[in-house]
Parts: structure tokens; sequence; C-alpha cells
């Protein structure tokens, strides 16, 4: 077996530490504490709403239009947050780098795993808004949940390339957070893929992330796979982009703490 | 042969310099397998082993390289050429509050520490009253370690790294900031891993704990590797060398002195009167001032002290012993302080020096104008014992002639003395006035 990986099986205590660390401290002193990861969906998806629906009075989608973005945002989710706090793992932690060892790979790796319980919360308050439609999950809805597995391969290994570049250039997480603000409209949670017109559909859909959106949401909500062949594509994406990732990972593991 | 659990084969070690270019290009370039060896060199071809049961220190000034070896020990940075091996479970204590989170009780941080030292929860579960226990931290456990002293932190990670059962310890400075009692029980433990068969690496200024912790002893210099050998010797070496640099070191000397006798020089001289700066102790030892009157002048009172390290250990002063002459030509001469024996142990000591021409005249500036060195010299110490010249200087100032006497079984009364001490000096009779 890869040696990082068996590096990272020996650290799964330490993920698990990072893990509850990092969700306590997000709610413990927090005013609406666990609610907290709950709110940041719905408001977003109230206020895309309010400008659709309300403001310009476009019907885009056939689905009441919040339960179609908030079921889109919950995958995205973890790409945007996920790899954003990922790859800020290793400078947030440099002092761990420098004074301990322990297999690194487990830095980038603890802030996604920390992102299911962030997506857990919002498949429960998605699962409210269903119900303020009089709507249901489907009955797909427990396979789609593990649609998040090839949606964290595919964040971890974006974040094994960029934890490191994160650290010679201080910069990369405002440009990240820059880029990402712009990255949601080139997945489809705010409008579904349809829109898209003929001659973008190959580009559009050659982002691993669309696959998973819109496959996740077709599932949850009505039971089937809208695209198999682009879930598939994400499949692929994530174990190539995965195994290339702690490849490269792994060379660059030699001097992250002499770079810090 | 069994295979030693540390082994360092000709390690090399450079650090890229700074700047962001170089940063970016040094991830970039081991993205693409190409490591880079500019740089600084931190360690130039160092080698050692340490074997199951041995212990080893490593001395030398700052940016020898000590903490690199235990960086690269401990598998945080890797070497640029050579090998660095370690066998099983490689507990480091390298920097103080390493793998602790300040927001976090101290609960709560043997547990980040302990999975970060690679145990699972139900690991640390089973020693966390021990750990707790060899802390003595158990009225602060549910205090966040902000709130802890840097003794504190370093009691908590001390005991966390000693009781996940490593099979090599490594320990840096960090013990320093403890006090003497959590040092000494640090020691202790340190001791009995090593008799468990566990070997520890051991960085520390600390040369008297060194001494007594660790079997080998290498002295690093500016990352290469000066002497690698026994504690006593490399000790011994290391301070001699220290002793020379500072010898060597010019004396800043104050020409703008205005009295009317103003010692220029001092030179020293053994019991052959031949001029040098290197005695043993023991000797006859004196101290020459090369003075220069401008006048004519009424008893002059000359002064010198002899200091070390830690201040002023003793003076021969005329203002003292009244030995002063009682009248002093213009021109220039020289005055001698003559000693016996120099009771100093060995290293490198200033020298003072005062001329007034009257008690109650002129500023007390004393000057420093010279320096002089004892050589450590083992096989004086009569019985030989390779360690007690070290011992000596580490612990002692001085050190004086002495004989021991053993009366087994019988129970002395102790006699007291009636008669006052006679000083038997040629004390100059009072000035007449």
């Amino acid at each position: 077996m890869d040696s990082t990986v068996r590096g990272l099986w020996g650290a799964r205590g330490l993920v698990g530490t990072l893990v509850s660390r990092d969700v306590r401290a997000r709610t413990r002193q927090a005013f609406f504490g666990v609610g907290w990861i709950a709110i940041q969906p719905l408001i977003a998806t109230g206020a895309v709403t309010l400008l659709v629906r309300g403001v310009l009075g476009l019907e885009l989608t056939e689905t009441p239009y919040p339960v179609f973005v908030m079921a889109g945002l919950l995958p995205w989710q973890i790409f945007s947050t996920g790899i954003a706090a990922s790859a800020g793992s290793l400078v947030q932690h440099r002092d761990l780098i420098t004074q301990v060892p322990f297999p690194r790979a487990a830095l980038p790796l603890y802030p996604l795993v920390s992102k299911l319980i962030d997506f857990g919360v919002g498949v429960i308050a998605l699962i409210g808004v269903l119900a303020l439609h009089q709507m249901a999950p489907s009955t797909g809805a427990f396979l789609a949940i593990l649609l998040v597995i090839p949606a964290i391969v595919l964040a971890y290994a974006a974040s094994l390339i960029l934890a490191p570049l994160a650290l010679a250039a201080r910069d990369l997480d405002r440009i990240l957070a820059f880029v990402f603000s712009f990255l949601i409209y080139a997945v489809p949670v705010l409008y579904p893929l349809e829109r898209i017109a003929p001659t973008w559909q190959t580009l559009y859909l050659a982002n691993p992330a669309v696959g998973i959106v819109v496959n996740f949401r077709s599932l949850f909500l009505e039971g089937f796979l809208i695209s198999p062949g682009a879930l598939l594509w994400s499949c692929c994406v994530a174990v190539f982009g995965l195994a290339l990732a702690l490849r490269a990972f792994r060379a660059v593991e030699q001097v992250v703490a002499d770079v810090v | 042969m069994t295979e030693p659990p540390i082994r360092f084969d000709d390690v090399w070690k450079s650090y890229p310099l700074g700047g962001k270019r170089v940063a970016v290009g040094g991830v970039l370039r081991a993205f693409l397998g190409r490591p880079n060896t500019d740089g600084v060199w931190a360690l130039r071809d160092v080698s050692f082993q340490v074997e199951r049961g041995a212990s080893l220190g490593i001395i030398g000034g700052n940016g020898a390289g000590k903490t690199t070896i235990l960086r690269l020990l401990a598998g945080i940075s890797s070497p640029s050429r050579g090998v660095v091996r370690t066998q099983g479970r490689v507990a480091s204590l390298i920097a103080l509050g390493a793998g602790f989170h300040r927001e976090l009780t101290g609960r709560e941080n043997i547990y980040l520490n302990g999975s970060i030292l690679g145990l699972s929860h139900r690991e640390i579960d089973a020693k966390f009253d021990e750990i707790v226990a060899f802390s003595g931290l158990e009225h602060a456990l549910d205090s966040p370690l902000k709130q802890y002293s840097s003794g504190m932190t370093a009691r908590l990670g001390f005991s966390v790294a000693t009781h996940v059962d490593p099979d090599v310890l490594l320990v840096d400075e960090i013990l320093s900031v403890g006090d003497a009692a959590f040092r000494h029980q640090s020691y202790q433990r340190m001791i009995s891993f090593r008799e468990r068969g566990c070997p520890f690496v051991f960085v520390s200024h600390d040369l008297a704990a060194v001494s007594v912790l660790c079997d080998r002893v290498l002295w690093l210099d500016k990352g290469v590797p000066r002497l690698m050998g026994s504690a006593e010797e490399v000790i011994r070496a290391y301070l001699d060398d220290g002793d020379r640099a500072r010898l060597n070191e010019v004396q800043p000397i104050d020409s703008s002195e205005t009295g009317s006798v103003v010692v220029d020089r001092v030179t020293f001289h053994g019991g052959d009167g031949i001029e040098t700066q290197e005695f043993d102790n023991g000797e006859p030892f004196t101290v020459r001032l090369h003075y220069r009157a401008k006048e004519t002048v009424e008893r002059p009172l000359f002064a010198t002290t002899i200091w070390g390290e830690k201040g002023p250990l003793f003076s021969a002063n005329m203002a003292v012993d009244g030995q002063f002459p009682e009248r002093l030509p213009a021109g220039t001469g020289i005055v001698e302080a003559q000693f016996d024996h120099v009771p100093l142990t060995a290293g490198v000591y200033r020298v003072a020096v005062l001329a007034k021409t009257d008690i109650h005249h002129d500023a007390f500036s004393s000057r420093i104008l010279g320096s002089f060195r004892i050589r450590s010299d083992p096989k004086r110490l009569g019985f030989g014992h390779p360690a007690a010249d070290s011992i000596v200087r580490i612990n002692t100032l001085v050190r004086v002639p002495y004989q021991w006497q053993v009366n087994p079984g019988v129970a002395r009364p102790t006699v007291k003395r009636h008669r006052p001490l006679s000083i038997s000096r040629n004390l100059a009779p009072p000035p007449a006035e």
C-alpha cells in the first residue's frame, strides 16, 4: 500500500482529534452553536431565491427553486469551503510542522472530514426545507449521500497540491477565496444544467464538480442519476487525481518543514 | 549484528535561503522530484550511531546545528545528503508547547499531543493518570494552556512524550525552563529510560547535565563535527576551546586615564618570572602592573582584582593591606602582586587594575587590562578520575589545597579554638602624619 496512505491510517486518531477540536472551536463560543452550521446554507438559499424569483421574477426550474438551490449548494460547499479550509491547513499548523513529526497528509484531510459534519447538518436542514414544500427525499436519498465520497476525494486531491503551495505563497488563500466566489457560476447550483448552451456543454462538463452536484440533486430529490456519464467522469478524475496528488505530496512533504 | 536504533550516516543538510521566490521555487521543485541542494549548510558530514541503552549529548554554540540534528532524527525534515534512520516510535521534545494548542485545556492537550505522537484515544485513556501524576499539574488540568507558565508547559510536554513508550527519545533545551525539582525528576526519568534500553539524544547548554546524562558527546561547530567521544573528553575540549577564544579577544583599553599615576599595561608571570597567560591551578602567580608616574607621588595605592565569569573573585589591594610605598618617583616602573598559589579552576579570568595617588583622591575607576587562563589538566587532579576536571570546573569557582582525615570509629569531641587568629603578614606601619 502507498506509504502516505499507510501513514494516514496510522494518524486516524490524530485526524479524529483535529476534527473534534475544529468542530468544537466553531460551535463552542458561537451564539447559535451547531445551528450556525445549518444557518449558512439556509441564508444563502434564501438570498438567492429572493433575487432570482422575487426581484428578477425568473422561473428557472420545475422543482421549487429553494429546494433546487439548496440541494446543489450542499455538495458544492464541500468543494468551496472544504478546499479553502484544507488549502490553508498547512499554513495554519506550521508550528506543528516545524516542531512535531507526524504524517503531514493528515492536515489537509481533517478540514474535509470536518466539512462532512456540515454536510450532514445541511442535509437535515434540506429535509426541513423539503417539508415546507410538502415534499420528501426520494428513496435514493441514502445513495445520494454516498456521493460525498468522490467529492471528498476530489477536494482532497486538490488540497494536497494547494496546501504546500499556500505555504510558499501566503496569499494563495485570498486568491482561492476570490476564485471560488466566481466558480459557483461554473457549476449548476443556481440554474439547471439544461440551460448551458450546447457549444459550452463539453467544456462545462469537464469540471468534475458538475457531475457530483447534478447527480446528488437528482438522486436525492427524484431518485435517479440525471447524468451517469458526468458522475463517472468525476469519479475517474477523483481517483487519478488523488493518486497523482499523493505522489506529489510525498515529494514535497520532505521539504515542507524547511520552507515554512 | 543488530541495527543500532539511531543511525546518522554522512549527513549533510542545507536550508534554502529566505525570499519568497526561493520558497515557491522550493515547493515547485519538490513537486517535480528535484529537491534543492543550494542554500546554507546547517550540517556538514555528520555521522554517529546510538546503540540500545546508550545516550548521546550534543553541545556547541548557537547555530551549531544541534536542533537540526534532532529535527532530522525526529523526521520533521529530511537530510540533503546521507542517511538518517531511527527504529520504532520516536518521542521528541524539540520546542516548548509543540503539539499543544493554547486555547485547549491541559486535559484536551494531553489527548491532542498523544494522538500526534501516534496513540489512540484508548491508549491515552490508559496512561492519562500516570501522565498527570508525573507532570504534577492536577490542579491546572481544566485551565486552558494559554494560562500555563512556560515551566508548566514543559512539564506537560515532557510528561506526555515520555509516557508514550517511545523507542527513541529526543530532548532539546526545553527542560531548562522547568524548576530544579522538575529538571531533576526529568533527568531521573531519562536515566531510567536508558537503563531500560531506550536510547536518547540530549541537546543542552547545561554541561553539568550533559556530563551526567550522556555517555558520549558530539561537539558541533557551525554544522561541522569537531569532536566525538566520551563526555569528559569532549566537554573538556569544548571548554578549553572557548577559553582560548576568549583569551584572544582584544581587551578594550581606556586610554583616557588622567591621574598622576597611570597603569598602562598588565602582564602575568609564573614562578620562574617568565611572562605567560597560561597557568595551572596551584601554581605561583604574579600580576605585574606597568605604571607611569607623571610626577613624584606620595603614598600611591595600587590594586588589582581577578574577575571570573560571575564576578570578582579576589584582589590584592594596597588600601586594604597597607603595603604601599612611601614615595614613587616620576617615571615608569613596575609593581607586582605575588600570589603563592593561584586557587582558580580551569577557565579564563580577567584582571582589573586601579592606581590612586591618595586614598581620598581620584576616581575609583578600575580598568580591565588583561586576562589569563587556567589550563584544564585532568592528570593534576591526583586520583585521576577522568571527569574530575570537568566536575570541578562546572560546579565550583576555586580550588584550594586541603587534606582529608579519616578516623573510623573515633568520635572526637569538637575542640573549639579560644585564641583569636593571628595574622602573620608583614603589615607596613601606619603612615606617620
